[in-house]
């Protein structure tokens, strides 16, 4: 089920907040987890099943994982217990993630004709599996107790809010609040914020942004010009941005609502002024688990220049890979992997001399460049995009079609750029300042007012007149 | 105190808009949209193992949301506050006009040509095809900066080049500049051209037939009622200005419609209008009360030639003026002349037709597809 749809919004959000309020604390997270798996079994009934027997695993697993339950020779046991829970849980990801583009690439490369696997993604589990490992782990190295209510660990696992697009919440930041949490008009009122705030960022900016890029990307060459190119790429920069971010936001507001509190994931990334500074600010949640359980049990920077580069091009290679099962998601990594090296250890300091416009272009440059990578799954259409955007294509500089785009998204281009900078919450912070009372009053009216439109656009999605018809 | 404000404002939305859906009466159709509605899905352990039933809940939520035409035309006046000139095939231009895009289809354009030529070949009789022009490129200088629109001229000169010679083409693109100049002679909302859009047709026709007009001018009934056509549906908004149905009055005309199929004689018919639609969304539709395969007006004009118009919607705005001029007139809509009795060129034998008229607008010319029944 996704946030940005009518059954969520109109009937299980209802049905499951109004059950979670009445029903006694002891039963909160069972309501929450028979929502949660109706939520995850929505688009694929079948799948909750796995996402079942990854939780028992997990549940076990942590059990024996922890090193204090054991007299004697306790490291070992604990350590078999991690293993079995890595292995289980990349094992799913990778069967079934990645089968199926293995299979193709050795088809491709050897000829061997062998059939593709009939799977289907389970949703998700590029994020849960990612959840219950660092659980596991956390719990080898001692930094949280083991749950002993398989219950209590399910409800973390299966959490609707951050199932199915994150933010990737670790086990140590909800550990306390699985038992003890306190819900209260204050957290709901913020939650309700948060999630007004991403369903209009997802339904609202994001879709029409994609729409631009779609239009523009499914376009024949003879109709594009250069400038449409990189308008086609930038309307999908700010639609990945909107849309992922949008879901986050939704995801801690939901969280919020329930009494929970997540980490932020997002921190206006197209703000940064150097792609080092790109990564602490975007899909914070993914960075940060990939710096604790892969680059630092790697190494990190503690083994010497060359080892340190060698870690750094894996956790890159591995977090690219993550996001799809196709290579040039990898590539994308290794393309910030390579950025991120060159940023350490041949420019960086130099790009902090110059001055702050020219670290913003730079950075924002070479963003917009990636999310071009990342786009196309499709090599040739890449490397023709990429033509068209650096008018070897010998397309015209700007044509009809171009100006039209540009005058009729214009208004839209102006409130992407504003959405995506701190400027809104800084211009709050100012209101604030002068009349606390005018900032209520802005705060109480945006809410509805975005809710209303966003329920708009989501109407408008299957709207859809026919001029000839009858009967 | 704000914390409970904003926590109420939210309850009050998903509760409001979830309790409202399934208190209020599912809706069949809509009017607005022109088509059958989504129902309420059946829950089968199959469907929703196969996530059917998910899939058709999302489009009965959608479909028969509370307050779903007002969300929508929300959701049209944001998007012209963030200066779209363009809204779902529809662009926003000049005077509260809503003008249709066009998009050339030189394929389906080049199947009825063949169609027309072919047909040609089986009949004896003159025939005379007017082209309309749309609001589109009669309008043109109302739309608005970047519009993307085919030129529809260049479509007509298409149609001309590759027209059998025995077809006479008419296209009343001057006489339909020259009226715009001072009468309304396309609805602001709908597709379709006014009753003085539709003379300025005739008179075009009727210099081309080579013959006098019937009357010298013509005094119209406004009807009353707010007239929110086809376009308005596409590209709702607040801020629309609505129209007014008008049409021919000639105190001295006799009329009467009889439709070939019993089934489809609407009954509500006075004359040439049915007053019913009035009451309705589509009030265009008063014209004959809509479009049906096939009726003949007999009147009690001097001429007693018996003519054959094939025609789309446009022609419906025509064919008042026409009865004036001809005693009998046949009147085919190929959308739905399939498989007769009768082919078309069988029933000109039949009944006498002297005159063919074929009656369409580019846009209809330009996508539709039932030119194949004509034989």
């Amino acid at each position: 089920m996704l946030f940005s749809s009518n059954v969520f919004l109109y009937m299980f959000l209802p049905l499951c907040l109004g059950l979670y309020f009445l029903v006694p604390r002891k039963l909160k997270n069972f309501v929450l987890l028979v929502f949660s798996l109706v939520f995850y079994a929505w688009g694929e009934p079948k799948y909750v099943l796995i996402m079942l027997a990854s939780i028992t695993v997990a549940f076990i697993t942590g059990l024996f994982a922890d090193q204090k339950r054991y007299k004697t020779n306790g490291r070992r046991k604990a350590m078999i217990s991690m293993i079995i829970a890595i292995v289980w849980n990349l094992g799913f990801l990778f069967f079934f993630k990645y089968t199926n583009l293995f299979i193709k690439t050795a088809n491709d490369i050897g000829g061997f004709g062998i059939k593709a696997l009939e799977i289907a993604l389970p949703i998700g589990i590029s994020f849960y599996s990612f959840q219950t490992l660092s659980y596991v782990i956390d719990v080898y190295k001692g930094e949280v107790k083991p749950q002993r209510n398989i219950l209590n660990l399910a409800t973390y696992v299966a959490l609707f809010p951050q199932l199915i697009a994150g933010p990737i919440v670790r086990y140590q930041t909800i550990e306390e609040q699985l038992t003890e949490r306190h819900e209260n008009f204050l957290l709901f009122s913020q939650g309700v914020k948060r999630f007004s705030y991403g369903l209009a960022k997802k339904v609202i900016l994001a879709n029409s942004a994609g729409a631009l890029f779609e239009e523009l990307s499914n376009m024949p060459g003879s109709e594009l010009s250069v400038t449409a190119a990189w308008l086609g790429i930038i309307a999908y920069t700010f639609q990945i941005f909107f849309d992922f971010s949008g879901y986050s936001d939704m995801a801690i507001g939901l969280g919020k609502m329930f009494g929970f509190e997540f980490l932020e994931n997002f921190e206006y990334p197209y703000i940064s002024k150097s792609i080092t500074e790109f990564w602490r600010r975007w899909h914070i949640s993914l960075s940060t688990w990939f710096r604790d359980y892969v680059y630092i049990p790697l190494g990190g920077n503690r083994k010497g220049k060359g080892r340190q580069v060698l870690n750094i091009m894996i956790v890159w290679a591995l977090t690219g890979f993550w996001h799809g099962a196709s290579w040039n998601f990898m590539g994308w990594g290794v393309y910030f992997g390579i950025l991120l090296l060159l940023e350490k250890f041949i420019w960086g300091k130099g790009l902090q001399k110059a001055p702050a416009v020219i670290q913003h272009i730079y950075a924002m440059f070479f963003v917009v460049i990636g999310w071009a990578l990342f786009a196309f799954d499709d090599t040739d259409k890449l490397i023709n995009n990429l033509k068209n955007m650096f008018g070897s294509n010998g397309l015209p500089i700007i044509n009809d079609m171009t100006v039209s785009k540009l005058i009729g998204f214009a208004v839209t281009f102006v409130i992407l750029v504003i959405a995506s900078t701190p400027l809104c919450k800084w211009a709050g912070a100012k209101i604030k300042g002068k009349s606390e009372r005018a900032y209520d009053v802005i705060e109480v009216i945006s809410i509805p007012l975005l809710l209303i439109l966003s329920a708009a656009y989501l109407v408008s999605s299957s709207y859809n007149p026919f001029l000839y018809f009858r009967f | 105190m704000k914390a409970k404000i904003i926590t109420l404002t939210f309850l009050l939305f998903i509760f409001g808009f979830g309790i409202a859906g399934l208190v209020l009466d599912d809706r069949e159709f809509s009017d607005m949209e022109n088509r059958l509605l989504a129902q309420s899905p059946e829950v089968t352990y199959d469907a929703v193992m196969k996530g059917e039933f998910q899939d058709k809940l999302e489009s009965y939520l959608s479909d028969q949301m509370p307050m779903r035409d007002g969300l929508y035309s929300l959701k049209v006046d944001y998007e012209r506050l963030m200066m779209k000139t363009y809204q779902n095939g529809v662009y926003f231009a000049d005077d509260g006009y809503l003008i249709q895009e066009y998009k050339e289809n030189p394929m389906q354009i080049s199947r009825n040509v063949q169609y027309i030529n072919d047909f040609a070949q089986n009949v004896d009789v003159p025939i005379t095809f007017m082209l309309v022009p749309t609001a589109t490129a009669v309008l043109n200088d109302k739309l608005p900066a970047g519009c993307l629109n085919d030129d529809q001229m260049k479509s007509i000169d298409k149609v001309r080049e590759s027209l059998d010679d025995k077809i006479n083409l008419v296209v009343p693109d001057e006489k339909l500049k020259q009226a715009a100049g001072s009468e309304q002679i396309f609805y602001r909302t709908d597709h379709h051209w006014t009753a003085q859009g539709a003379y300025a047709g005739y008179e075009a026709l009727m210099e081309s037939l080579g013959k006098p007009k019937a009357r010298a001018k013509y005094e119209y009934d406004t009807f009353k009622g707010e007239f929110y056509g086809t376009l308005y549906s596409k590209a709702p908004s607040a801020l629309q200005e609505s129209d007014s149905f008008t049409a021919p009055k000639n105190k001295e005309g006799n009329y009467a419609v009889s439709f070939a199929k019993e089934q489809e004689n609407p009954r509500t018919l006075i004359g040439m209008y049915d007053p019913t639609k009035l009451e309705t969304k589509d009030k265009y539709a008063t014209l004959f009360g809509g479009n049906f395969s096939h009726f003949t007006i007999h009147t009690n004009a001097q001429n007693k030639e018996r003519i054959l118009v094939i025609k789309d919607s446009y022609a419906n705005a025509v064919l008042p003026f026409l009865a004036d001029s001809y005693a009998t007139i046949e009147v085919i809509d190929m959308r739905y002349y399939h498989m007769e009795q009768q082919t078309v060129s069988e029933l000109i034998k039949s009944e006498g037709v002297s005159q063919v008229v074929l009656l369409y607008n580019m846009d209809f010319f330009n996508s539709d597809n039932n030119f194949l029944w004509l034989d």
